[in-house]
């Protein structure tokens, strides 16, 4: 298995990073290195074995629903890099819409249609 | 810096782990003495902040960057003032708690509300902690005192302290060498004498891999003994705090303080710990060893020191009434490769919160490093190009590389082939563990299992040098080859040092129980080093 550039490049765009040409070149190259070790579990049969995905399955819980104090808004906000938009007690993101030019909008679901 | 040869001659002739200024002084010591009034919890404090300051990382002047590298940020002011609300507790005649002025260090992953907290990360650079983890509540329950937030690789991953964001932690026993990661500053600052304890987090190792390498004592509780309320995330089905420490009955003490149900932590066992202080003195006698045919013996890039190291605590063992018995893991040679499916996919759902959107250093194009980091180009909205400058720019190499190969695992068409796979290696690998050791340290039913604890490695090398593995990171990864299975099978396991070698570098040795084990392993390790004796701790001098 290798990752190739398109590989490199729509994961990238999935998981919201972004690279400079050599860090793009690089990881590639490594991670194809460390699939070819992973190719290693080819050769384990795991027919008929169920998935482990939590060491311990620990029975769901439950409790009284009461009202409980959460984070006041200010601590919620005191990280905002927004700082004035959180002294008006709010968080503030760029636009989601405009400026986007009109021929290329990538579909965030599409990757693998 | 050069080694120093003397390193292995210094011996001490009087009892400094029991004065309570003393670099080396024990977490025991140090709160009998402050529970009895024999030293001020602020003379203790004053001699810690004194030590940082002199030799690691001085507040005023933003820390020098050719020592040790272990303190990412300090603040005195808290630490007096901590110290000096445990005074006045034990002089209004009220009891002390089983850590009363101990000064323990905080891996920077690990929120203390109105700090700051970066996990090694130039994203996370501005952000505090809006509260208290569920380990810093039982510390400060304890009477323990929080000391600076400690160096580590970014977000947790690496093996070397290396891929740290701000400047890597060195060994305290060779500065040149690296201390092991990712609690990087947890362990050199505990090795070198700076605090009698530290807080680290490991996930797939991070607390047992960076104990061996410099000398100390690391604990990976059992998955789910220690709430990881307020623990920054990077494997979900991994991630356990634990201590680090100079001695076996400190880990005991640390953990006893930590262990223990919080509703917050869905994940959190809701059973009792049991006390491993009582049982800490018992010895060995009968109990069975299992010595992995998988680990034992020589084995292609373990050290033959470390080899022969691990033969010489077995033999302790033995001579202490322990009977060796052979066991199989025969799946844990898949480890690394499950670990790494697993964890890495793990790491790209959990560092996904980090965007620049609610917190973190919020970039947009044109304020990145000036070099062009857009790929794919094209056009984006202003928050999705906001989202690919931040994180791009934010994040570190191995960050980087690990979110994309997470993603990659996860991606439909490759899920089945490796996250699933992984998760059913995972499985294997945990049946190994259970036949080996049983199901659970409490089952009192049932036929008995082969053996009580298993010896390995912790580490298959000592300290390496600094950069020798940065650039190469499949050989980085192999640095877990014996910590992995542990953390996927999900049992506690202990490192702590049995040996130097000869150019007087540490070796630690692991000791595996079955799941809620931690009193049985201590109990073997405290065995382990009465029989075998606290190996040398570093010269100070090798951290100015």
């Amino acid at each position: 298995m290798s990752i190739d550039r398109r590989d490199v490049e729509q994961i990238t765009h999935l998981v919201r990073l972004s690279f400079t040409e050599a860090e793009a070149q690089d990881i590639g190259t490594q991670l194809t290195r460390i699939l070819d070790h992973f190719a290693q579990l080819d050769a384990v049969d795991v027919n008929g074995v169920e998935p482990t995905w939590q060491p311990v399955v620990t029975p769901n819980t439950m409790r009284e629903d009461e009202p409980r104090d959460g984070l006041e808004r200010s601590s919620a906000l005191r990280n905002s890099p927004d700082r004035d938009a959180a002294a008006e007690g709010f968080f503030a993101m760029p636009a989601v819409l405009e400026d986007l030019a009109d021929e290329t909008v990538i579909d965030d679901a599409g990757e693998d249609a | 810096m050069a080694k120093s040869k003397k390193r292995k001659q210094s011996k001490k002739s009087a009892t400094p782990e029991n004065n309570p200024l003393d670099r080396f002084a024990t977490v025991t010591s140090l709160a009998a003495a402050v529970a009895a009034g024999d030293v001020a919890a602020v003379e203790v404090a004053d001699a810690a902040l004194a030590r940082i300051r002199d030799e690691d990382f001085d507040p005023d002047a933003g820390g020098s960057r050719d020592r040790l590298n272990c303190f990412l940020g300090l603040e005195p002011e808290k630490v007096r003032e901590r110290a000096a609300a445990i005074d006045a507790k034990r002089a209004a005649g009220e009891p002390l708690g089983p850590l009363a002025g101990v000064p323990v260090g905080i891996k920077d992953n690990i929120s203390l509300a109105g700090s700051p907290l970066t996990c090694a990360s130039k994203l996370l650079a501005g952000y505090t902690a809006p509260y208290d983890a569920h380990v810093i509540e039982r510390l400060l329950a304890a009477d323990a005192i929080p000391v600076g937030r400690l160096n580590m690789d970014e977000f947790a991953k690496g093996s070397s302290g290396e891929t740290s964001a701000y400047f890597p932690a060195r060994n305290p026993y060779d500065p040149t060498r690296v201390p092991g990661g990712s609690s990087s500053g947890s362990a050199a600052a505990v090795g070198a004498g700076l605090l009698p304890a530290a807080l680290g987090s490991d996930t797939g190792g991070s607390i047992r891999q960076p104990a061996s390498l410099t000398g100390t004592v690391g604990l990976k509780p059992t998955y789910g003994r220690v709430s990881r309320y307020g623990l920054v995330a990077f494997g979900s089905s991994l991630d356990q705090i634990g201590p680090l420490t100079r001695t076996v009955e400190d880990a005991a003490r640390v953990f006893a303080a930590i262990a223990g149900h919080d509703s917050r932590d869905a994940t959190s066992a809701p059973r009792p710990v049991e006390d491993p202080l009582p049982t800490l003195t018992q010895g060995v006698e009968a109990v069975r060893v299992g010595l992995p045919k998988q680990t034992t013996g020589a084995l292609d890039g373990v050290e033959p020191a470390v080899v022969e190291a691990m033969e010489r605590a077995a033999k302790a063992l033995e001579a202490a009434g322990a009977v060796l018995v052979d066991v199989d893991l025969p799946h844990s040679q898949y480890a690394i490769s499950a670990y790494y499916l697993l964890a890495t996919s793990e790491t790209s759902a959990n560092l996904a919160r980090f965007d620049g959107v609610r917190y973190g250093a919020r970039r947009t194009p044109g304020d990145d490093d000036g070099e062009p980091r857009d790929v794919p180009p094209g056009p984006h909205s202003p928050l999705l190009a906001t989202y690919l400058t931040t994180r791009g720019a934010g994040f570190g190499d191995e960050v980087k590389r690990r979110i994309v190969l997470g993603a990659f695992a996860l991606r439909s068409g490759y899920h089945d082939k490796y996250f699933r796979k992984a998760a059913q290696v995972r499985t294997l690998i945990q049946r190994d563990f259970i036949a080996a050791l049983g199901a659970d340290a409490a089952a009192k039913s049932g036929s008995a299992p082969p053996c009580d604890v298993i010896l390995t490695p912790t580490s298959p090398t000592v300290a390496f040098p600094l950069g020798a593995k940065l650039d190469d990171p499949l050989s980085m990864y192999m640095c877990d080859i014996f910590a992995a299975p542990v953390s996927l099978a999900g049992v506690p396991a202990i490192s702590l040092p049995v040996g130097l070698d000869s150019a007087g570098l540490p070796i630690g040795a692991q000791l595996i129980g079955p799941m809620y084990g931690e009193a049985r392993v201590l109990r073997v390790a405290a065995t382990l080093e009465r029989e075998l004796g606290r190996i040398a701790p570093p010269t100070p001098a090798a951290a100015g």
